[in-house]
């Protein structure tokens, strides 16, 4: 600080002291600065430069140090002797202070000017800032940040430093002051204090969030029935919940980090657990997943024993309803055709004879019931052959249904084109069947529903699979509407699905009706 | 025995990729756990269809019917250059 005092220039100081005790400004007397600055300049005889307004001739001339005070950022202020005469003040004390502070006093300083508050808001009492601080006390004061209200209104932010100069005994002699401007910094630091808050704020929310989430994940997987685990991309077990457990009738501490393998599979394959004597049938679907930041795989593990076991009941009822349902049929067939066909035809024998036998009106009487009598000859041999064709138990698949589409044909009036490649050899027995009743379904559903006027079928044997397709050009359907208490409809897909096969119906209004089916055949 | 699709299904699968892209080079050892159940408890095995790689070493384990012929070849290091 030593520097600082030399620097000042001495003239100037004394002038300033003398211009200081010239004022009537003092401790609760408001100063008017427009007639001190009037003053000051008709003092001077000319308009001197001015700082945020305020008139710097005072200062004049200038020393080059003083000319570096001015020029540097930083407000500095000058107190000197007891009463903490403002001794100088640069530039940007000046504008800082947005007053002029010069030859006031530190005792009779008022707030009414230049309002400095701390932080908190509380008025400085002059004697506790820190250039008087330093003045008084000695203290060496290092960014103390406080608030300079100015006399318009406007508030800036600054940081302050204060020490106390010397002379050669040690003497305080006065002190100086040093005001940095850091409203900008402090603006940036609410600001990033606001959008810190935010962002903690922010990380809580997704914090509880996910702490929620994973609470939930936890209680999910921990309640599911399903068995969830969690292997490695080497198989090993990093998690295992209560059902995986219990499907493997392990103990958590011996199952995490047991081998289970890598699962490999597309959409879902079933597998066997065995468990204590008995075998689980399990479904298994995987999806990968990160675990611990690591890849893994998510595997879900369903016990489908029972719904399969159920599935297999249901399946073999509906196999002997089918079974039986032939059985009927063909016992009812034959009994048509053996029967009521053979005492019919005896009948029709009798009746000739007789017809023969008379003469006039009886005989054209006999002759309608001869008529009548072939009718229902005819009638009950069809009856008999639709019961169950005996072409298909005795010439097979492709035979039958010639001989079905050729007298569908005669019936209905509609064309059906019958295509047939690698089927004229015999197929099991439940095979044929079904192909001869699905055929005959879709076409029967042709004549009575479609308005169509050609149908085609196509029957052909490949790579052990039966092949199945019959359109017809009639008017169509919704096929997503397909009630399941549509009998027709849901005895094909029966009879393909008890056979380990597939049925797919297609067809919209006006677009015609398209059915196929395939059925795996072990031998042909 | 119940999984009984899934094994033939693994084993056509297995038996296909190896024959298509190891012809020659390699083995496959079928184990019935039905027949042999101490095969699977000294093997440690839990379900079936269960594929072990014992060659090349690091050993392998991989569970499924093998449907997923991509992550099968992956896992079983074979690429696809026939």
């Amino acid at each position: 600080m030593k520097l600082c005092g030399e620097a000042l220039n001495q003239g100037r100081m004394n002038r300033e002291r003398k211009h200081s005790k010239e004022r009537k400004g003092g401790l609760g007397k408001k100063v008017d600065k427009k007639a001190e600055q009037k003053r000051v300049s008709s003092g001077r005889g000319k308009t001197e430069p001015t700082t945020a307004g305020i008139d710097m001739s005072f200062q004049q001339p200038r020393s080059p140090l003083q000319v570096i005070l001015d020029a540097t950022p930083h407000g500095i202020v000058v107190l000197e002797g007891e009463e903490g005469l403002i001794s100088y003040i640069n530039s940007r004390a000046l504008e800082l202070c947005g007053a002029d502070l010069r030859g006031l006093e530190m005792k009779t300083y008022s707030a009414a000017v230049t309002k400095f508050l701390r932080m908190e808001g509380e008025v400085y009492k002059p004697e506790d800032l820190p250039a008087p601080r330093a003045l008084l006390h000695g203290e060496r004061v290092r960014g103390e940040e406080m608030i300079i209200e100015r006399p318009d209104g406007s508030r800036i932010a600054v940081a302050a430093h204060a020490a106390p100069t010397r002379d050669e005994e040690g003497n305080i002699t006065g002190s100086v002051g040093i005001f940095e401007d850091i409203t900008t910094q402090k603006e940036l630091e609410k600001l990033r204090s606001a959008h810190s808050d935010r962002i903690e704020e922010l990380l809580h929310e997704r914090t509880r969030e996910l702490m929620r989430s994973q609470i939930n994940f936890g209680h999910l997987f921990n309640s599911m029935p399903d068995g969830a685990v969690v292997v490695d991309t080497r198989g090993i077990v990093r998690f295992a919940n209560p059902a995986a457990l219990g499907l493997f009738n392990a103990v958590e501490g011996e199952f995490i980090g047991s081998q289970f393998g890598m699962p490999v599979v597309e959409g879902s394959a079933e597998i066997a657990v065995m468990q204590e004597g008995r075998t689980l049938t399990i479904e298994l679907s995987s999806t990968e997943v990160y675990w611990e930041d690591e890849q893994a795989h998510l595997v879900i593990l369903r016990d489908v024993t029972t719904r399969k076991r159920a599935l297999e009941r249901v399946r073999t009822l509906s196999r002997r309803l089918i079974d039986a349902q032939e059985r009927e049929r063909r016992y009812i067939g034959h009994e048509l055709h053996d029967e009521v066909g053979g005492s019919l035809t005896a009948l029709k024998l009798a009746l000739d004879r007789a017809r023969h036998a008379l003469r006039g009106q009886e005989k054209a009487m006999l002759n309608e019931a001869n008529e009548l009598l072939d009718y229902t000859l005819d009638y009950v041999r069809t009856l008999s052959h639709s019961m169950r064709p005996g072409v298909l138990d005795d010439f097979g698949l492709e035979k039958a249904l010639r001989w079905y589409v050729n007298r569908y044909t005669s019936q209905t009036g509609i064309k059906v084109n019958l295509a047939c490649q690698r089927c004229a050899g015999r197929y099991p027995e439940d095979v044929e069947t079904a192909i001869y009743r699905i055929v005959q379904e879709s076409l029967t559903n042709t004549a009575k529903y479609s308005r169509a006027s050609q149908a085609k079928v196509e029957c052909r044997y490949k790579d052990g699979t039966l092949g199945l397709v019959i359109e017809d050009d009639g008017c169509g359907f919704d096929a997503s509407v397909i009630s399941q208490e549509s009998m027709g409809i849901s005895g094909m897909y029966d009879r393909a699905f008890l056979l380990g096969g597939t049925l797919t119906v297609d067809s919209s209004p006006g677009k015609g009706t398209r059915i196929t089916c395939e059925l795996p055949v072990k031998s042909a | 025995m119940e999984g009984y699709r899934s094994c033939q299904r693994a084993l056509e699968n297995l038996a296909d990729v190896c024959e298509r892209y190891l012809p020659g080079h390699h083995s496959i050892e079928v184990i019935d756990v039905a027949v042999n159940p101490e095969v699977a408890a000294s093997e440690d095995i839990l379900a079936v269809p269960t594929v072990i790689r014992t060659a090349p070493l690091p050993a392998l384990r991989i569970i499924g019917d093998l449907s997923d012929r991509e992550t099968c070849m992956r896992l079983l290091g074979i690429s696809d250059h026939e």
